[in-house]
């Protein structure tokens, strides 16, 4: 260690004596690793099963390929959320550090070698978190494995090749080191006379409007622009990809016009909180941080944006999938000719089906119709549902005739569609997951910085409870700030990608999507438990003490 | 007697904040100048303008008109990265309160500069410093485990180390408890005396500016006055002569 620049030991130093900040920085990375990790322990461990008893192990390769494809689609996501987040905790910890990073370039530390300190500290925060990811995917996806196999499920033992998880634990260092590099640079442009005990205003520094609003306007247009291309694609998946991209740099929008969004809001929720002085406190904290309070909205807006998309989606692809039933099967029971066992020849098939109508038709609790070779059965109004079953079974069976009950298919339909919606939501929750562990650690660290200003407002007389009903306040803008586009957003994404693949709009879930913002806002109210906890222990008097 | 050599001057100097109309001028023409050896106090009410003076005497800030010489060289001309290395090489510091790092032990904050710049500390004077400051069995101590005093001496040392040409010095017995003032002064003063050591200092105290070799007052941005061998009572009647009639208690409220 002695070889590093002391502004880099110290900084590494700072990690080892300080471990609780640096798993709170890294923590949306830890999460995002698990995720990544998981998916390869995943995949790998598929390709051996699938390669274990196939006779081509070329379509193997590549049906695991598109799985992995599917996969690190959402953990990309995930990853930019976390690298939102992870920039936005750096920004914070370098702001609380301000005077020290002054003291270092007072003494003679070069920008660049400031600079370098924060991003050496960035790839070990992201080197820890991981490792940390890393392991706890490997050790999940072993128990996850070994519990089933206790359970009797039948399912392949685990395969661990190290080149996954490796790449991954990199991949959480890029991804940090890439998170921290604006909050180094700034860290380097830190005035050394900051040290000496001027007020530095870096982070109270309001968003610069001049420059983003030109950059938010060219994102929007571009959004517009690729996603109206997307409508015209006539090739499904390639629409869907257009779709998809225009979301993609909507977000990017939504990241830079995020603090001027945030201070809007602040402003228009202003009226809202006029009487009440903790509330007040709320607004006026999250506008004077808009920056802060905008990093971790636009990631949860994102995370809810994804979510609200995937409802609708889900919506619009289970009605699809119900209205393709009721279309393709017109009666409750088809009887068919069976094709393997009678000849492809159509007189003959229809001379079966004829037969079996003409059986079918002596049943009194069955109703029966003819379509060509399909025989359409339906139950007699009031038949009891069993003698329908046992009519059908004993006249229908056998003779070269199949049965197909469109109950069972509307229930299989209805497994797959409940399959997709766990999976899909489980993939997407790893976003909404990241989004909501950087608002609770956004708001706990910026609440330590605040401390003396706490103490203070106690001192002057806000209540313990106002203290904390301030912090909450101030989670639910966040929250609200967060769900709100993301609902509305997100469901406008997800209709388009409905038009894009050529399902028809459902009714929007109404429900759901309202449920959703609402359970956000409560989750970010939560996630800032632990915050309210502190708040209402900070002492009045240590609003007076120096320090 | 011999004027002795300068070590450090400022000519003219200017720092205007702000643009325009509006402008304040912290620094209103100041000319001054350190002696080589010798150990300097700015005094002056809130407001002088000696924070900003010392600032610009360390190249930590630039002049908006005006020279600020260290030896023959002008801070003001400097560039951001060249100021960087006059600090790191030629300035040493000694702020209020410290400001060691806190994850750096002592003796890291003591070799700061030096392994800045990837040097090795000569290691014979280092030795000779942390005996003479009393510091040598804590050296291996963080920041947080030592006093108030003991982290001043740490800073001391740190700012002595590279044998700068001045040490720039701002209130450091501020947030020192009477003794351990008074014995961080005297420390000062024998490196000035033993070292031949420059050292300027701003600070409020009548008694911290008896120590030095010369008082010099600012008021309202400008020059007004110069004290040699101080004493207490010189230096309050003259900050009293500046109309600010040095410490008043404060009023109490009611």
């Amino acid at each position: 260690m002695r070889a590093l620049n002391p502004a880099t030991r110290a900084a590494v130093a700072g990690i080892r004596r300080n471990p609780r900040q640096t798993v709170l920085t890294g923590l949306a990375v830890l999460v995002a690793t698990v995720f990544s990790t998981g998916s390869v322990v995943f995949t790998d461990t598929l390709r051996e099963a699938l390669l274990a008893g196939a006779p081509d192990p070329e379509s193997v390769s590549a049906t695991v390929a598109s799985v992995l494809a599917g996969l690190s689609v959402f953990v990309g996501l995930a990853l930019i959320a976390a690298t939102v987040v992870v920039g936005s905790t750096f920004r914070i910890v370098l702001a609380r550090r301000g005077r020290e990073l002054a003291l270092l370039r007072c003494v003679g530390a070069s920008r660049s070698q400031v600079t370098r300190s924060v991003l050496a500290e960035a790839a070990v925060t992201g080197l820890v978190a991981g490792v940390g990811g890393a392991v706890v995917a490997v050790v999940a996806g072993h128990l996850t494995i070994a519990v089933l196999q206790m359970s009797g499920v039948d399912v392949p033992g685990p395969v661990l090749q190290p080149a996954g998880p490796v790449g991954c634990v990199l991949l959480a260092v890029v991804a940090t080191v890439v998170a921290a590099v604006p909050s180094a640079l700034a860290a380097g442009r830190v005035p050394p006379v900051v040290a000496l005990g001027e007020a530095d205003g870096a982070e109270a520094r309001g968003p610069d409007a001049r420059r983003r609003v030109p950059l938010a306007v060219m994102l929007v247009v571009a959004t517009v622009a690729v996603g109206a291309r997307g409508l015209a694609v006539p090739d499904a998946l390639g629409a869907l990809g257009l779709v998809a991209l225009s979301g993609m740099v909507l977000f990017a929008a939504l990241v830079v016009a995020g603090p001027l969004l945030v201070a809007a809001a602040a402003t228009a929720l202003r009226p809202l909180a006029a009487r009440s002085a903790p509330a007040r406190l709320a607004v006026a904290n999250a506008r004077r941080v808009s920056r802060r309070t905008a990093a971790t909205t636009t990631v949860l807006a994102l995370g809810v944006g994804l979510t609200a998309a995937l409802l609708v989606g889900i919506e619009g692809a289970s009605a699809d999938a119900r209205a393709s039933i009721e279309r393709n099967y017109p009666a409750e029971v088809l009887v068919l000719p069976d094709d393997r066992a009678t000849a492809p020849d159509r007189t003959e098939r229809q001379a079966v089906a004829d037969a079996a109508a003409a059986r079918l038709a002596e049943r009194p609790e069955l109703r029966v119709r003819t379509d060509g070779t399909e025989v359409l059965v339906d139950p007699a109004p009031g038949a009891d549902p069993q003698a329908v079953r046992d009519a059908v079974a004993s006249a229908g069976d056998g003779a070269g005739t199949q049965v197909i009950w469109t109950a069972e298919r509307r229930a299989e339909t209805e497994q797959v569609l409940g399959t997709v919606r766990a999976v899909s939501t489980g993939l997407v929750g790893v976003t909404l997951v990241v989004a909501v562990l950087g608002m609770g650690v956004t708001l706990a660290l910026s609440l330590h910085e605040r401390t003396r200003e706490i103490a203070l407002l106690r001192a002057l007389g806000l209540t313990r409870s106002g203290a904390r009903y301030a912090v909450a306040a101030e989670a639910a803008i966040a929250g609200l700030v967060g769900a709100v586009p993301g609902v509305v957003l997100g469901a406008g994404y997800g209709v388009l990608g409905l038009l894009a693949v050529g399902i028809p709009v459902p009714t929007p879930p109404a429900g759901q999507l309202a449920g959703l913002g609402t359970g956000i806002v409560v989750v970010a109210v939560l996630a800032a438990a632990a915050s309210m906890r502190r708040v209402g222990r900070v002492a009045p008097a240590h609003g007076l003490a120096t320090g | 007697m011999t004027a002795p050599r300068v070590a450090a001057a400022a000519i003219g100097l200017v720092r205007a904040y702000g643009e325009g109309r509006g402008a304040v001028r912290a620094l209103d023409g100041v000319t001054l100048w350190l002696p080589a050896g010798r150990f300097t106090a700015v005094m002056g009410p809130s407001g002088s303008g000696k924070s900003t003076l010392l600032h610009c005497l360390a190249g930590l800030d630039r002049p908006t008109a005006g020279q600020v010489l260290l030896g023959d060289t002008d801070l003001g001309a400097l560039g951001e990265a060249a100021r960087t290395a006059v600090r790191r090489d030629r300035i040493g510091f000694v702020f209020q309160d410290g400001n060691l790092l806190g994850h750096l032990s002592a003796g890291e904050n003591i070799d700061l500069a030096a392994s800045l710049a990837g040097r090795r500390p000569d290691r014979g004077w280092r030795t000779e410093l942390v005996d003479r400051l009393g510091i040598g069995d804590r050296l291996r101590h963080l920041p947080g485990e030592l006093s108030g005093g003991q982290r001043q001496r740490v800073a001391v040392a740190r700012a002595l180390l590279g044998r700068p040409e001045i040490v720039v010095a701002d209130e450091p017995t501020g947030a020192l408890d009477t003794e351990s003032g008074r014995e961080l002064l005297g420390l000062l003063r024998g490196c000035v005396d033993d070292y031949g050591q420059t050292v300027v200092m701003v600070t409020h105290d009548p008694l911290a500016a008896s120590v030095s070799d010369q008082v010099l007052l600012l008021r309202d941005g400008t020059a007004a006055g110069r004290l040699a061998d101080p004493t207490p009572g010189t230096v309050l009647s003259a900050l009293g002569e500046l109309g600010t009639g040095g410490r008043r208690p404060a009023p109490v409220p009611s």
